[in-house]
């Protein structure tokens, strides 16, 4: 089944170490704040803002296949976004994504379908 | 959040993320060697406390091994951010135990202990500002006797294990987290009653002696480590002026687990504490440093703020 959404090109995969995220806009007003990561040469893609206190996981550290949160650590599953350490709780939003020639891009929901 | 803006402003200004990506590196060793070195030190005090029965030196024995057993809060404070090793249910064993022997539920200081990092030194929203300015010489005492800390400490964990979170803290922690909150406190008293339980069966004193005497009177040091966190820095979200460093030797710097490398975590807290020597060494000339140990902190301290018994502000 078609996905509801629009890919949009969020990154250079070059631009992406190993085991690490980058932060980006994406969106046609730059709306979405996206976390891209590349965990064993695949890539993720999850909300960039912490669902405790908004902090910008993309300041974070990759941890395995967690992203920990820059200001009060706590861990997120990069695959699912389900929140797996206190103080988070909620977990985050996930997005499908795919390469092209050497360029990531994330499938995100335009605004008018949320 | 304002207060998160201007740190991460602050932060990128200082060091670049992937100088922080080196340090922040985390490690078992590093978290076992200090809890192996950590332990000896408390058995060793527990053990000065069992020569010394019967006589006078019981009382700065019971002091001594009572300071041992407050810089516990240092692994308390580390594992709840997660730093403390890498593997995750080592980390949480640590908490676990910590957490038994201070007497703090820790999930919630986890939740209480993020609400500090977010709005340090910030008047009535952090949630661990120490003896805010004008200090009086009485609330200086009252505090590092740490008798309101082991009232709010208590009631916390019997409020939770009653089922009730303050209204006034329900900011903290989430109201999903609530039930979570209540679980642990009760696992917590279920482990005191089962201690207890024991000592009266066996007619055994140990639990007062080896732990709740010392733990009580020993609160002080935990105190006067953590005036010199914050106190009498400036109010405000900038971290180069909210925190101080205190440098102090080796021995004391080991035992609080480079916690006197404060400014330095608040800058950053997923560096790990093992690293944050090293993080000092590339960023001390931006933050607050004090470089004549503890003394000359709580000396400046009563310099600055205190009104002494006369009246006189000295400041
Ligand atoms: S803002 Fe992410 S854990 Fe608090």
């Amino acid at each position: 089944m078609e996905q509801p959404g629009k890919w949009h090109r969020a990154a250079l995969l070059s631009d992406i170490e190993n085991d690490d995220v980058v932060g980006v806009t994406v969106g046609e007003q730059g709306e979405h704040e996206v976390a891209i990561y590349k965990l064993g040469g695949k890539c993720y893609a999850t909300a960039d803002r912490c669902t405790h206190q908004t902090a910008r996981l993309s300041d974070g550290l990759v941890i395995d296949d967690f992203i920990e949160c820059p200001l009060h650590q706590g861990r997120f599953h990069i695959p699912t976004g389900s929140a797996r350490s206190a103080p988070v709780s909620t977990p985050i939003r996930t997005y499908p994504t795919k390469v092209e020639d050497g360029v990531v891009y994330v499938l995100v929901e335009d605004l008018r379908f949320e | 959040m304002k207060e998160l803006d201007e740190l991460v402003k602050i932060r990128e200004q200082i060091i670049p993320r992937s100088q922080l990506k080196r340090l922040a590196k985390r490690n078992n060793y590093a978290g076992l060697g200090f809890l192996a070195f950590h332990l000896s030190l408390i058995a060793g005090t527990g053990w000065v406390v069992h020569q010394a029965m019967g006589t006078w030196w019981i009382v700065p024995a019971i002091f001594l091994h009572g300071a041992m057993l407050a810089t516990l809060f240092a692994p308390l404070h580390e594992t709840s951010h997660g730093t403390a090793f890498r593997t995750v249910w080592l980390n949480e064993a640590v908490l676990w135990l910590c957490a038994l022997i201070y007497i703090f539920p820790p999930k919630w200081f986890r939740y209480h202990h993020a609400f500090h990092h977010t709005y340090t030194q910030i008047r009535r929203r952090d949630s661990a500002m120490v003896l805010p300015r004008p200090i009086t010489l009485m609330q200086y005492l009252v505090y590092v006797s740490g008798l309101t800390v082991w009232r709010r400490n208590l009631k916390y964990l019997f409020s939770h294990a009653l089922g009730r979170i303050d209204p006034a803290e329900h900011e903290y922690a989430p109201a999903d987290q609530y039930p979570a909150l209540v679980r642990e406190a009760r696992i917590m008293v279920a482990i005191y009653a089962g201690i207890a339980a024991l000592a009266v069966t066996y007619g055994s004193w140990a639990p007062v002696i080896y732990w709740l005497l010392p733990r009580i009177v020993g609160e002080s040091y935990a105190r006067w480590i953590r005036i010199a966190e914050h106190t009498g820095c400036d109010e405000g979200s900038d971290p180069r002026a909210n925190t101080r460093t205190t440098l102090t030797n080796p021995f004391i710097r080991t035992l609080w687990w480079n916690m006197p490398y404060h400014a330095e975590h608040h800058l950053c807290a997923f560096v790990p504490f093992h690293a944050l020597g090293k993080f000092h060494e590339q960023v001390h000339d931006k933050l607050a440093v004090s470089n004549g140990g503890y003394l000359k902190v709580h000396l400046e301290l009563f310099r600055r703020f205190i009104r002494l018994r006369h009246g006189v502000q000295v400041n």
